[in-house]
């Protein structure tokens, strides 16, 4: 819709304003809503730069799992989470399988990448621990 | 939950309804008149509002003076949290059976004062904020603190449903087939939400799976962590919000207690982030005379994560839904990630009865 910078490019420019001009001058309740701002717009901007390729990328896992052509999954991941789920929930990956193992694969790869868009600290901590659990 | 500040218009409106908080107190404590003064609105509330304000009873059989919170129901909340009402029979509950909590005064359920229920209780000294009140204690306050948090915790799990308080009636009775009560509780949930959720029905179906058998059912706090307890100097001065607490497993406490996800980022101090297990389970012995079953904690800890992960996703949603727009909450749906990945690191490691 816009022409050049683009939306990651302002959303950028406005976080690096508030971190270099703005946030040291605040304490306080500011200083904690400032700070949940800058939270936001970081998140906000890797969705805008990494989330359809993202997305993609867990359709794709998900559609790997059934071992069927791409299209009898769906090409819609909305639906394609959606049959995920109520499968997962009616048992169709039996515990201890090579069926839920392959879960755990995708499961842990689209949680990781969710993750790191929006909190990488806590993956840091955690050693990158469910990713090497399965 | 993340602390929430109020805007100005609702710092206003509870200070222009003093008057009427003050009428309702004198009524409440059998004075001619109570002086009510509005301090400020705390923080630490994420469903509840809470203010401090300091009381005047002028005369009567609780003449004196108060440094008091006013506790009241904020402008939407999710469906596991108790009203006011109830939430009061729970402090004074904990209080009667010798918990460290606020002294629960007054409570209003009806919502003609000031437009909806609250309840008015003694004002805690200290820091209850996750992250600060780990800033502010060394290794040995820190477990002490934990120590002390145990006892306290096997003091509310002498409440047992044979022998609980009238006022306690209206808590759902569970049974040994609690866990399937949980897992059909929590798919009813997500069943409730727009989004489906791969991993935690993966992780409901481990939990189910993997569950102990339950061989006593207390009062439970159900939100046992730190960030819902105040220290003042490193020393417990009370244990806050009830409004989860029900029967349950006692283990459940213990397990929420060490959840990695309720250590805010201290995750070597396994306690709640401030102390050492070993300080918190000699702590809960001293108070049950009976070893602490770690297997136990651990399941509990394990599965932890998938009722936060409910929980936070609910209050996502109370944003996202345009029910109470707030970015703080809109920032708490985003921390069931986290939880999704606890469960995918933890629940593999689990066997069945560990």
């Amino acid at each position: 819709m816009l022409p050049r910078p683009g939306a990651a490019d302002l959303l950028k420019m406005a976080e690096q304003g508030l971190q270099d001009h703005v946030v040291g001058t605040l304490e306080g309740e500011a200083k904690y809503h400032t700070l949940m701002a800058l939270r936001a717009i970081a998140i906000a901007k890797t969705e805008l730069e990494e989330g359809a390729a993202a997305d993609a990328a867990e359709l794709k896992r998900i559609q790997a799992l059934y071992g069927e052509p791409p299209e009898t999954v769906g090409v819609d991941l909305a639906a394609a989470r959606k049959r995920l789920a109520a499968d997962i929930r009616a048992r169709r990956f039996a515990p201890g399988t090579p069926r839920e193992v392959r879960l755990l694969d995708a499961l842990t790869a689209t949680t990781a990448t969710r993750l790191r868009a929006v909190n990488i600290k806590y993956m840091v901590r955690r050693g990158r621990g469910a990713e090497s659990a399965v | 939950m993340a602390a929430t500040s109020g805007n100005g218009a609702e710092r206003v409106s509870l200070t222009a309804q003093s008057q009427a908080v003050a009428e309702f107190i004198a009524h409440a404590a059998g004075a001619k008149s109570a002086t009510v003064t509005i301090l400020n609105r705390l923080g630490g509330g994420a469903i509840q509002e809470n203010w401090a304000l300091d009381v005047d009873v002028a005369d009567g059989p609780q003449a004196g003076h108060y440094e008091a919170v006013l506790r009241s129901d904020a402008a939407s909340g999710i469906a596991e949290s108790w009203p006011r009402a109830q939430e009061y029979a729970l402090i004074a509950a904990a209080h009667a059976a010798g918990v460290t909590v606020p002294q629960p005064l007054w409570l209003e359920p009806s919502g003609a004062v000031i437009g909806r229920p609250f309840y008015v209780m003694r004002r805690a000294k200290g820091i209850a904020q996750g992250r600060r009140l780990l800033r502010s204690l060394e290794d040995e306050t820190g477990d002490a603190l934990a120590q002390r948090l145990g006892a306290e915790l096997a003091k509310l799990h002498r409440v047992r449903p044979e022998t609980a308080p009238e006022s306690l009636a209206f808590l759902p009775k569970v049974g040994r087939d609690l866990i399937a009560e949980r897992a059909a509780h929590y798919r009813k949930s997500l069943d409730g939400l727009p989004e489906p959720q791969p991993v935690l029905e993966w992780a409901i179906n481990r939990m189910e799976d993997l569950a102990p058998p339950i061989e006593t059912i207390a009062l439970a706090h159900r939100d046992f962590r730190t960030g819902n307890y105040m220290a003042d100097n490193g020393e417990l001065s009370a244990i806050l919000d009830f409004e989860f607490s029900g029967w349950s497993d006692p283990y459940e406490d213990l397990g929420w207690f060490c959840a990695r996800c309720w250590r805010f980022g201290a995750v070597a101090r396994e306690a709640g982030g401030i102390g050492t297990r070993e300080a918190f389970y000699a702590g809960y012995e001293s108070g049950t005379g009976q070893p602490v079953d770690d297997a136990r904690v651990r399941y509990w800890e394990a599965v932890a994560p998938i009722r936060w992960a409910i929980i936070a996703l609910q209050q996502g949603e109370r944003h996202a839904s345009g029910q109470e727009r707030s970015l703080d909450l809109a920032l708490t749906g985003l921390r069931a990630i986290e939880c999704d990945y606890d469960l995918l690191a933890e629940l593999p490691m689990l066997k069945k009865g560990a």
